[in-house]
């Protein structure tokens, strides 16, 4: 079995990978959704949501250690048996519809706020074709895209959210409620759950990390989920504060509201949120890069292919995408695909398969290997 | 060969995909409108700054060039916007809108829905200034004044100058949207009058939920800028031991706590005043004593202007400063027993202290 573009990565760049695959699909949709569904209880569900994450990436992690399998789907073979087709193929469909929700929400924003006369399949298509390209490319040079773009983006977020704190006059708003009210917290907790499903990028990529243990590969993937953790809470904390919960949940992107109506007189530009839009463009290319290029490695591995067939399988994922992206034709559509079907799927997925993966290894490990003769 | 091809394709349809051709328009293509005003009776008048005017020309064009203005009848923002495109032969382009300027007779539901269609316009970002004025917002937008040369327009620098006026009452148009949508809080506009030059703001107009707007008097606006922190350059003159004494360069903090019964809201307002001496009795030497003095007459004085604003908002039954809104989301089990249209009409009690400091000036005499 081969599977040829892998090489090793460094502990750092594991980190960053992890981060880019959650962060994107985040700012198109958050907080929105949690502040629709839960009000002032917003911030319980999200400390929640952010705990939850942190345990079920601690569980992802108990498990591969001992397990023969370059790829989440091959390491199955051993805990799942053919029981593995099946969740690795709801798996996908999950990231098909998140991957294709978020480049729809992407491509509409940019022709509602910026390019209203350029098409949308046009942001599509770009985006797409960059990220089939690099999703071709071996994991070292996906990983030194990721190591290279991430603090970047990130840079350039904390110098806008710093910026920002001019217009945070709500601090109120941002305290969670007296009354804890379960169903509606609960409600808001499964639709955060786009954020958390890097489980499979966590265990197939996190194999190729040099010189390393499946604990230290635990802790870097808790950092990046903390990490990103505070990134989400400060998006929520700048747009509560600047907005209040009444007006927040009524805007489709309230990040690039708030950006977008900073205003400085002192530099050249007079509007430096689009520096957000550039940030933005290559959060979204390496989201959806990295996303592909793990399930290409799983598919892969899963299914023999050479390097080429690998690749091939990269451009048809994309085109997949476009078509799934093509169907969706309004911001509303592709948020309702998201909060309505993306959500308590991949929540149902991810808690069982996390909560059952470690105790079908540790039965797994217990089997005694067969002896050569 | 085949791969270094399709390479090439690639890199030509992103080159072509990612200029944005389909919105590219060359500056002397566009029609940039810097401010929009709508009258009472539905005029609605784009402002444009002259695209002939270049930097040779500025010093031999009068100042009413600079400017010129398309108008029209119509009954939406985006009927507007339409007809006053059928009349352009540029494509109008509004990202650069710099100030709108709304007439004062408009009710509350009217501004909403002009500032709701503008915000939902997503190519407009919502950070020009907003603003009412009772004369003819045309006549104010096109007044001439020797003081604007394009293309920065003079109401919008106006507000943008921070620090220059006692205070900056300016409010961006995502300001007043989310004021208008937001339980608790009357959302208030500067109110701009004609000056000899320009224009000034002295007063402001408070909307209630419903009707017109009500006219807060001019103490009550300087209270309200004390009560709101928003004093940045004020000036009054203060009696001490029967001498007078003239404070300049006021600045101030508020800091607020507020509280929600069902009856009312509870602002307790604590306030910090400071500024200098800036003129005092010819024979008088200004001691660490007189500075004190004068800072508790400064105190009490700014007190007393707060006091008429709590008085006047209660009396016109309006939250301005948005205390409701903000105890609201303190006290979640209270406001659930209140409609939220009724928050801001709650009566507000409040218990204002005001610091009055005198900053040393180094100079004694």
């Amino acid at each position: 079995m081969s599977l040829g573009p892998v090489e090793p990565i460094s502990r750092s760049q594991f980190f960053f990978i992890t981060s880019v695959s959650i962060v994107a699909g985040g700012v198109y949709i958050w907080p929105q959704a949690v502040i629709a569904d839960s009000g002032q209880d917003a911030p319980w569900a999200i400390i929640l949501s952010i705990g939850m994450a942190l345990g079920i990436v601690w569980l992802q992690t108990a498990w591969p250690s001992g397990i023969p399998g370059a790829t989440s789907l091959t390491r199955m073979t051993a805990l799942w048996g053919w029981v593995r087709w099946p969740i690795f193929a709801t798996t996908t469909i999950v990231y098909f519809a998140l991957d294709a929700a978020v480049i729809t929400l992407f491509s509409q924003m940019l022709h509602m706020e910026f390019y209203p006369l350029t098409p949308r399949w046009v942001f599509e298509l770009s985006a797409l074709a960059i990220v089939g390209w690099l999703g071709g490319k071996s994991l070292v040079q996906v990983t030194r895209n990721a190591q290279w773009w991430f603090p970047l983006i990130i840079g350039s977020f904390l110098v806008l959210a710093i910026m920002s704190l001019v217009n945070f006059h709500q601090g109120d708003a941002v305290l969670p409620s007296a009354i804890i009210a379960i169903g509606p917290i609960f409600k808001a907790l499964v639709s955060t759950w786009y954020l958390w499903i890097q489980g499979d990028i966590i265990v197939t990529l996190g194999a190729h990390v040099k010189e390393t243990s499946w604990r230290q590969v635990r802790a870097w993937a808790l950092f990046a989920i903390g990490f990103q953790g505070m990134v989400i809470v400060i998006i929520y904390v700048l747009v509560v504060g600047t907005l209040g919960p009444s007006m927040a949940q009524t805007l489709e992107w309230p990040m690039v509201y708030i950006f977008s109506n900073l205003t400085i007189q002192t530099a050249f530009i007079s509007k430096p949120g689009l520096l957000i839009i550039i940030a933005w463009v290559i959060a979204l290319i390496m989201y959806e890069t990295v996303h592909l290029f793990t399930l290409s490695l799983n598919i892969q591995d899963g299914f023999s292919l050479s390097d080429r067939g690998r690749v091939i399988s990269v451009w048809a994922m994309v085109s997949t995408l476009a078509l799934i992206a093509s169907q969706l034709t309004t911001p509303l559509v592709a948020t309702h695909l998201v909060l309505h079907w993306v959500d308590p799927t991949a929540l149902a997925l991810t808690v069982t398969t996390s909560i059952l993966a470690p105790m079908l290894a540790r039965r797994a490990r217990r089997v005694p290997k067969p002896r050569a003769t | 060969m085949m791969h270094r091809w399709l390479r090439i394709a690639m890199v030509a349809i992103l080159l072509f995909g990612l200029t944005g051709c389909w919105d590219q328009r060359s500056i002397s293509q566009r029609a940039v409108v810097v401010a929009v005003g709508v009258s009472a009776h539905n005029l609605w008048t784009f402002v444009f700054p002259n695209v002939t005017t270049t930097v040779s020309s500025l010093s031999s064009i009068k100042a009413s060039d600079e400017f010129y203005d398309l108008s029209t009848k119509a009954d939406s923002w985006s009927q507007a916007r339409t007809r006053i495109q059928r009349e352009a032969n540029h494509q109008i382009s509004l990202g650069d809108l710099q100030l709108l300027l709304v007439s004062a007779n408009l009710t509350t539901a009217q501004v909403a829905q002009i500032v709701d269609a503008i915000n939902m316009d997503g190519t407009i970002p919502a950070s020009f200034w907003i603003a009412a004025s009772k004369t003819s917002p045309k006549t104010l937008l096109l007044q001439p004044s020797p003081q604007s040369v394009v293309p920065t327009f003079y109401l919008a620098d106006y507000f943008t100058c921070y620090g220059c006026h006692a205070a900056s009452l300016g409010v961006r148009t995502w300001q007043w949207w989310d004021r208008s949508g937001t339980p608790g809080v009357s959302p208030y506009l500067p109110l701009v009058s004609p000056g000899r030059h320009g224009a000034l703001v002295r007063q402001l107009l408070v909307y209630r939920s419903q009707g017109t707007p009500r006219l807060m008097p001019r103490k009550v606006t300087q209270g309200f800028e004390y009560i709101m922190g928003h004093v940045t350059n004020g000036a009054f003159p203060v009696t001490v031991d029967g001498k007078s004494y003239g404070v300049s360069r006021v600045r101030d903090r508020a800091h607020v706590n507020v509280m929600l019964t069902r009856q009312f809201v509870v602002a307790h307002i604590r306030i910090t005043a400071a500024g200098v001496i800036s003129s005092a009795p010819i024979d008088t030497m200004i001691t660490r004593n007189i500075e004190l003095l004068v800072g508790q007459a400064t105190g009490r004085e700014v007190l007393q202007r707060c006091l008429t604003t709590i008085q006047w908002a209660n009396q016109t039954k309006t939250d301005p400063f948005g205390y409701a809104k903000q105890a609201a989301w303190l006290d979640n089990e209270t406001a659930a027993e209140i409609p939220p249209p009724k928050l801001s009409t709650l009566p507000i009690h409040a218990f204002i202290s005001v610091r009055g400091i005198i900053r040393g000036e180094g100079v004694a005499h």
